[in-house]
């Protein structure tokens, strides 16, 4: 048996002149052992030297000892390639510019994506950790967030043994705080239950992971923020004060979360500091929840229970909070749906799946990838186009060679070689240069990427790879074209240029100016998008207002602050409240008519406190009745509704001087009764992307913020003397301050990231797509010389020559227009559906498109054929 | 470069070849070599050895007649080539001339 096998092995690898004689020698050897030491030796030792016999030098022809006579071939296609470069340095320099930059642009594209693709892929078992997301709807008001009920966390975790692990996030602050007598502005606080850090794979670098915050006033900071604290001690047990009221005891440090998380905070307070946390309201949503399932993983089972959940838990407060049972407003249309989002989806999917905002977003890298593969389409066309518009060039040599002997094959690997040998350079040049823009780019797009090549992602094998297949795939056509050449007709000296050829590149350069026009017209209509919402009207002043947070020690001595700070020059109104525009502040209360009869009625409006001085701090904009007024003490009782609300409560006749109540009322609880005093215009009170909700302001105190509305020419003069006056009042805390409009960019930086990474890069397309069209039209008149001088001769004017040219190019513009215009109507038309305030598409966005490249098309060929046209003529006809 | 390309286990096989002059076939040089070096040669080693030389010219060979034993399969008798001689030639000759400019004192062996 093993003797059979072993023959068939020999056979197979062993060169067929050697087989006969070693199978002899091995034949005697095996009867020897046989008789010496039994069948069973024999047979192994049969192939044992079987396998030992599998030597280069006894095996088959195989590719190695073919490539060993191939290798001069070779190295004489590389030193034609290197000739045929050197002696065409301007082409060279153009297409390896053109694939390099475009390469570039690829690699950088690529680490983005896979940078986005990466987002909190790094916890343990992350595809069985899920965050839960809230589908709420009642009457006529829809929520959409990633936050569940307080008691939500625990409650699945006790009732489910499929939940091995559950915890809870609450809140994203900032706070004061205070070590060793300096104070620290912290950012990027939360409340965290033991629980998350047990869904979640931090890793702690000290302290107990299985008891971080089981204990009240215990707090866990990062590494950075621990040296920032701490320095080079051991932070454990430590104490940080915060707001100059409760003594947190730091018990552990965790490594600085990663920059792909969707969830970065940096001090993570225990959650049983957290009043809220001990609620057990099912029907206010404030926490986001993450779970971690058992191995079966199967969220699809979990969520199918959830029916059972909600009428255990929610039930019972749904009928004491709106007097019909869920069963009922279930029937009615509501909808009560909690659902288990993968928490790798949540930084790219998290809007398209559930329609709540996220920071990153799958389509852009669907775009963006888009964008990255057109780039490196273009630099491969002109490629292919200037290889093939050289054929005149190098059709001698290629009747040369003919008539000398080479095979068809071998031109093809000829210049299949060089292609290789050029895409390889660029791929080079291209690494070097995605490691100096990297920088940058990181800067750009907000990210912390290093080493995007030979990192971890071994980014660099691919890259060879695809420098071996684009060169290949670009040099194939142009070799084809090339080998094709009849010797006797090329060195006959006939023209070699074929229709077939002028057709294909043609084509070519049409496939290009569609995918510039495309990147030309999206880009024009993502940027009139982004300005059309930076610029839209917000319905308040953002510029000449800055804000201050409010310490626990400001808070107590919040009316003197107020008064201090009216008194100072410069100074056009304060309003003291923490409900304002652009902070993302969320208050949702339901309201209902005074009259109203069925909880289907509600209105769920952003119900904010304010004080007298709102309206003219923010310039907000009374539709009809007026503002809260000093004088009338009747106000404590009144709201203003914004124009949104009104049409909601549905006043026929008027909003004015009608009577609201909470939903509560209407169950006979005792709520207070507010009437209806003004409507404001609707004003954009948390950012540009969301439908203005209903809101309701309320004159009510709250402190958390200081709006100060100041002269615009006094700024700096106001917030020095602010400063003064804050120092005094908090005996020496940091002094923090915000422009209002600088708060309304930063809610744009991933849009206005987004507009300038797309400008930049369609940019790049078409820069790269008019080298090609440079060298394209350089070689065309240098073929048409001749023509131009005859045509010179017998009179044609400079206008007339560069009609000719144009021409050429125009009708293909035009025809590429065509295909480009209407298929990037449907991308924007479908890119703007998911914005609730869009632009409209004019048709302007798509003549400017397809006028602007055909102008840079001129541009670039015009230079070209000027020069041509303006020669003398004797120059273009003399050489013979 | 080294005129005659020629390694220690080469030689040996090469030598060998020329001790068993008419017989050399695998199994004869495989013992042989075995029995008077004492040691172990695998076929792989040797065979492509055999056939290195061969392309080397080193070594000439045919095929014999075709018997009964073995399978029925012939054996390939080696024979060294001019060529094979030159080379064994040059290096048994640098290994003597070599050998014959260590000095005497290096001779004097002494316990340090």
């Amino acid at each position: 048996m093993l003797k059979r096998l072993g023959e068939k092995l020999f056979t197979f690898y062993c060169h067929p002149d050697f087989q006969e004689d070693i199978k002899g020698d091995l034949e005697e050897y095996y009867l020897y052992h046989l008789e010496e030491r039994g069948q069973k030796y024999a047979d192994r030792k049969f192939l044992i030297d079987i396998l030992l016999l599998f030597r280069l030098s006894l095996l088959r022809d195989n590719w190695m000892s073919q490539k060993l006579t191939n290798i001069a071939m070779v190295k004489n296609n590389l030193k034609v390639a290197y000739r045929s470069m050197m002696r065409h340095k301007f082409y060279t320099f153009l297409n390896l510019s053109g694939l390099a930059v475009s390469i570039t642009a690829c690699i950088l594209i690529t680490v983005f994506v896979q940078n986005e693709l990466s987002y909190d892929k790094y916890h343990q078992d992350s595809q069985r950790i899920y965050r839960i997301a809230s589908y709420l709807k009642f009457g006529d008001n829809e929520f959409r967030f990633p936050a569940t009920p307080a008691p939500m966390a625990e409650t699945l975790k006790s009732e489910y043994p499929e939940v091995i692990a559950s915890g809870r996030s609450h809140g994203n602050f900032s706070v004061l705080m205070e070590r060793d007598g300096r104070f620290y502005d912290q950012e990027n606080i939360t409340y965290a239950d033991q629980g998350l850090f047990e869904v979640l794979s931090f890793n702690v670098l000290l302290g107990d992971p299985e008891h971080l915050l089981d204990e009240p006033n215990t707090v866990v900071i990062t590494e950075s923020e621990a040296v920032k604290y701490f320095g080079d001690a051991n932070p454990i047990g430590e104490i940080i004060r915060y707001d100059s009221r409760i003594d947190l005891k730091v018990t552990g440090v965790i490594e600085d979360i990663p920059e792909n998380s969707s969830l970065k905070r940096d001090m993570w307070i225990t959650m049983l500091n957290d009043q809220a946390s001990k609620s057990t309201n099912w029907l206010s949503n404030n926490f986001i929840t993450y779970l971690k399932l058992d191995e079966n993983n199967d969220p699809d089972a979990l969520y199918a229970k959830l029916p059972t959940f909600y009428e255990t838990h929610f039930s019972a407060q749904v009928k004491q909070f709106t007097g019909a049972t869920l069963e009922q407003l279930l029937a009615s249309g509501s909808v009560l749906d909690y659902q288990f989002q993968p928490i790798s989806r949540i930084h790219l999917y998290s809007s398209q799946d559930y329609g709540f905002p996220s920071a990153g977003s799958i389509q852009y890298v669907y775009i963006f990838s888009i964008v990255g593969l057109f780039i490196l389409l273009i630099a491969c066309i002109n490629f292919m186009n200037l290889a093939t518009a050289r054929a005149s060039v190098r059709a001698k040599e290629v009747g040369v060679r003919k008539v000398l002997g080479s095979l068809r094959k071998q031109l093809v690997n000829q210049f299949i070689t060089e292609a290789i040998l050029s895409s390889l350079l660029a791929f080079v040049v291209a690494i070097g240069l995605a490691h100096a823009v990297l920088p940058y780019f990181n800067q750009l797009t907000d990210k912390e990427i290093t080493n995007p090549v030979f990192g971890a992602n071994m980014l660099w094998l691919y890259l060879l790879a695809a420098a071996v297949v684009i060169g290949w795939i670009s040099g194939l056509y142009p070799a084809f074209v090339l080998s094709r050449f009849s010797p006797v007709k090329v060195l006959k000296g006939e023209t070699t240029r074929g229709k077939s050829g002028s057709l294909m590149r043609n084509i070519l350069v049409v496939v290009q100016f569609v995918t510039s026009i495309f990147l030309i017209i999206c880009s024009i209509g993502v940027y009139n998008q982004l300005s059309f919402l930076q610029n839209k009207e917000l319905g308040f002043n953002k510029d000449q207002v800055f804000i201050i947070p409010m310490t626990a020690q400001a808070e107590a001595n919040a009316e003197a602050f107020r008064n201090r700070i009216e008194g100072i020059s410069g100074v056009e109104s304060v309003s003291l409240t923490g409900y304002i525009p652009a902070a993302n502040v969320a208050s949702d209360y339901p309201y209902v008519r005074y009259d109203a009869t069925s909880p289907d009625e509600a209105v769920s409006m952003q119900s904010w406190r304010v004080d007298h001085q709102y309206d003219e701090t923010y310039e907000l904009e009374m539709v009809a009745g007026r503002f809260f007024d000093k004088t009338l003490a009747t106000d404590s009782l009144a709201v203003i509704i914004n124009e949104t609300a009104a049409m909601r409560f549905g006043f026929v006749d008027g909003a004015l001087g009608q009577k609201v109540k909470m939903l509560a009322g209407l169950q006979g609880e005792e709520t207070p009764i507010y009437t209806i005093i003004g409507i404001v215009k609707d004003f954009h009170y948390r950012n540009m992307l969301e439908i203005i909700q209903p809101q309701g302001l309320f004159l009510q105190e709250d402190t958390g913020v200081l709006s100060v509305k100041f002269n615009a020419e006094q700024a700096m003069a106001v917030v020095e003397e602010t400063e003064e006056i804050w120092s005094e009042i908090t005996s020496g805390q940091p002094f923090e301050y915000q422009f209002m409009s600088d708060m309304f960019a930063r809610q744009f930086r991933s849009e206005s990231r987004v507009k300038t990474i797309f400008t930049i890069f369609a940019s790049l397309a078409i820069i790269i797509a008019c080298l090609g069209l440079f060298g394209l039209s350089a070689y065309l008149t240098e073929q048409r010389k001749k023509e131009i001088g005859i045509r010179k001769v017998l009179g044609a004017s400079t206008s007339s020559l560069l009609g000719l040219f144009f021409g050429t190019f125009n009708k293909l513009i035009l025809i590429a227009a065509i295909f480009a215009v209407p298929l990037s109507y449907l991308f924007m038309e479908d890119w703007l559906s998911d914005f609730s305030y869009r632009t409209t598409l004019g048709v302007l966005v798509f003549v400017v498109g397809a006028i602007g490249t055909m102008l840079i098309a001129w541009f670039t060929v015009g230079f070209q054929s000027l020069k041509a046209a303006r020669r003398n003529p004797i120059d273009n006809l003399r050489y013979e | 470069m080294k005129k005659y390309q020629l390694g220690e286990f080469e030689e040996i096989v090469l030598l060998t070849v020329g001790v068993l002059y008419g017989e050399a076939y695998g199994v004869a040089i495989k013992g042989h070599i075995e029995q008077k070096l004492s040691r172990k040669v695998s076929v792989g080693a040797l065979q492509s050895a055999l056939r290195r030389m061969e392309s080397k010219g080193y070594l000439d060979s045919n095929l014999g007649e075709t018997t009964k034993e073995r399978g029925g399969k012939r054996k390939r008798y080696f024979k060294i080539t001019a060529q094979g001689k030159k080379a064994l030639d040059y290096n048994i000759q640098t290994r003597m001339e070599l050998f014959n400019q260590i000095p005497e004192v290096a001779w004097e062996f002494k316990l340090c």
